[in-house]
């Protein structure tokens, strides 16, 4: 079975969420330590100067699985030690780190005049299979993947369901929202009527699919129907849950 | 009794599994059975005087056991065992056959066919001839000239002239008929045609896209099948030059094309405006298309009469057996018993229907035949599997079918009384049968 304009727009999705929802270099600087802190260490030692520290993480929000580079940069400092798994490191430097979930790294620089700590934040979200929404910079075909479901149907039936009714009023609405679409409803049944009669019942599923995308105010121009009847299985187990997969009206672009 | 030794003694030779014996008791009789007065004994052809060679004894095997094959399904009449017979070839009739020793066996044999077979210069000559076994003298016989490869039709063709010949012209032989069929190549399905034992198949389309349900004009002049261009369309072609001949696209769904037994038009089912497919009548190139049902169920897999004056069909869900007059009058449902049937076939003789048919919700179906004035339906099939869309052999005594019962389908063929199952096709997918008439010209 042909599935891979499907994959390829599926990837494409993808790759643009990934784009969106990626930020560009925003870099956090930690504050300053707290001024009665320094004061404090002012007095104890009055001769050595205190470090400093500043640590980021580039980007500081990723997706599961990705990595991020932290930076850090230290001015008197002795020992700079960063929390994380990282632990002790050169005075100033960056590392790859790919945390499984958000983590905040605290560095802290030690010297003769004090401590200094800085902390840098990671944010990671799960992978997105999300659809961004609908927008002009959308393509159709990236579109009608997120939109667009196919329906199922009961055994020997071509009537519409309470499921297919509902996945079809959200594709009316689709269609409605892009009116540059165009589909192909194609029909299908499981293998256990006869062929002939299932090459007419899925001609009939089709249609119904097609009448009440109608109904719904669809032009009748946008869709373009065809049988495969039992011809093309999406399933070809024999269980129940393989032949409701197969009684359906498949979606594609055209 | 004669005649039971010799059955059994055939069986015994062909090496027939002892079910099938057991088979015998509880076969439906719908034909009488094969003559018992009418034993025919098969003798081997020889190779000619002065004629030898690896080649020659190749295909004299073949021809015997074409021959042998043909004779014994035609289902006519009673084939005597091969343990009887006198030994020593039979060269030259008048005098290699013994008479007396032929009366000596315990059944008395009424004909004998026997022949030669030459080759020379790459051509095969067959002389081959029926004896009458209480006349004592020649029936008829024939001669055949062809190349090496036609050894298997020459064997075919003389199988035919001997049905012809003993039944009369009751058969004129199906040994040298055709069947089409589907043949599943990856994501696409061809019409193939084959020789009826299976033999000698040939692609006759070369798509590369779905064609389905293939039937043949009852003069083997053309082919009508679906074939998706991109949609399932009416597609005619001929048989003799591969031509395709015009028929209007419809550009939305049409299935299930049959030619009209005179050849001059075609019924299908066709989807109307309200959604549903109907059955329509045409000519041959589409024009005067009427509407010959008419009702919001789906109606399919349209046969008819061989009268032409009717059509059985399928209506419904699930799908139910009918008949109606050719202009759509008259409608009855045939088969009473609910279930589910499809693939509906008239027989020659218009006697019978042949379905399939299955309780609502059984994974297989199985083959029956109904009287086509209606009455309590008959099962052929048992053979395990989905038996289904039964096609008559132009002789109304066979029926070829697809199954699935070794778990890929292939196609069947079997005597009417659901006897000797012959797998005809072994590899791939192979589906929708449809036996051609007669090919044997008289």
């Amino acid at each position: 079975m042909k599935r891979s304009p499907v994959l390829f727009a599926s990837t494409a999705l993808l790759l643009l969420a990934v784009m969106i929802s990626a930020p560009g270099c925003a870099k956090k600087v930690s504050p300053p330590p707290p001024a009665a802190e320094r004061e404090e260490a002012v007095r104890e030692t009055p001769a050595a100067p205190a470090p400093t520290i500043t640590v980021t993480a580039s980007p500081s929000a990723i997706e599961k699985g990705q990595s991020t580079t932290l930076s850090w940069r230290s001015t008197n400092a002795t020992g700079v030690n960063i929390t994380g798994g990282i632990g002790t490191v050169e005075e100033s430097g960056s590392r790859t780190v790919s945390p499984g979930s958000s983590t905040t790294y605290t560095a802290r620089a030690t010297g003769p005049g004090g401590d200094a700590v800085a902390e840098a934040r990671v944010t990671v979200s799960a992978p997105v299979a999300v659809t961004p929404p609908p927008s002009a910079a959308v393509s159709d075909a990236a579109f009608f993947e997120a939109s667009i479901r196919d329906c199922f149907f009961d055994l020997d039936e071509y009537s519409i369901n309470e499921d297919a009714r509902r996945a079809l009023i959200a594709n009316a609405r689709a269609l409605a929202e892009r009116p540059s679409l165009r589909v192909t409803i194609e029909g299908h049944c499981d293998e256990r009527g006869s062929e002939r009669y299932n090459l007419a019942l899925g001609d009939r599923r089709a249609n119904s699919a097609r009448d009440f995308l109608i109904s719904q105010g669809i032009d009748s121009s946008r869709i373009d129907t065809i049988s495969y009847g039992e011809e093309r299985p999406f399933c070809e187990e024999q269980n129940e849950e393989c032949w409701q997969l197969n009684r359906r009206a498949h979606f594609v672009m055209r | 009794m004669p005649v039971k030794i010799a059955c059994f003694l055939l069986l015994a030779f062909l090496g027939v599994q002892p079910s099938l014996l057991t088979q015998e008791s509880s076969r439906v009789t719908l034909f009488p059975k094969p003559s018992e007065d009418l034993i025919l004994a098969v003798g081997d052809v020889q190779a000619a005087p002065g004629s030898a060679g690896t080649e020659l004894a190749s295909a004299l095997e073949t021809f015997n056991r074409v021959l042998w094959d043909d004779l014994s399904f035609a289902g006519f009449f009673t084939i005597a065992g091969r343990g009887f017979y006198p030994p020593g070839p039979i060269v030259r009739p008048e005098t290699d056959i013994d008479y007396e020793a032929w009366n000596a066996i315990p059944f008395k044999v009424s004909f004998l066919t026997v022949g030669t077979v030459s080759l020379s210069r790459n051509v095969l000559r067959a002389e081959v001839s029926v004896y009458d076994m209480k006349q004592r003298k020649r029936a008829f016989g024939k001669a055949y000239t062809g190349d090496p490869g036609q050894i298997r039709t020459m064997a075919h063709y003389w199988a035919d002239e001997i049905v012809y010949q003993l039944t009369a012209g009751t058969s004129r032989g199906i040994a040298s008929s055709r069947i089409a069929y589907v043949s599943r190549n990856g994501n696409a399905k061809e019409i193939h045609t084959m020789d009826y034992d299976g033999y000698n198949s040939r692609a006759f389309t070369h798509g590369g896209s779905l064609n389905l349900f293939p039937h043949w004009a009852p003069d083997n002049s053309k082919l009508a099948f679906v074939s998706y261009r991109p949609k399932p369309e009416i597609t005619i072609y001929s048989y003799l030059d591969g031509s395709r001949l015009p028929f209007p696209m419809f550009h939305t769904f049409a299935s299930s094309p049959a030619i009209s037994p005179d050849g001059s038009e075609v019924i299908f089912a066709l989807r109307t405006p309200r959604g549903d497919p109907d059955l329509f009548i045409s000519r041959l190139d589409g024009s005067n298309r009427r509407n010959i049902t008419n009702n919001p169920a789906i109606d399919s897999s349209p046969t008819w009469s061989p009268s032409g004056r009717q059509i059985a069909y399928i209506s419904g869900m699930p799908g139910q057996v009918h008949i109606c007059d050719s202009d759509g009058s008259n409608v009855r449902r045939i088969v009473k018993e609910g279930g589910d049937a499809d693939g509906v076939a008239w027989s020659p003789d218009g006697k019978w229907l042949a379905f399939q048919w299955k309780p609502r919700l059984s994974p297989n179906y199985e083959i029956f035949v109904v009287d086509s004035a209606g009455g309590a339906i008959r099962q052929l099939t048992s053979g395990g599997g989905s038996n289904e869309y039964p096609t008559w052999a132009p002789d109304g005594r066979h029926l070829a079918f697809q199954s699935n019962r070794t778990g890929s389908w292939q196609i069947y063929t079997m005597l009417l009384e659901g006897t000797e199952p012959r797998r005809i096709t072994h590899s791939g997918n192979n589906t929708s049968p449809s036996w051609s008439g007669y090919f044997r010209r008289d």
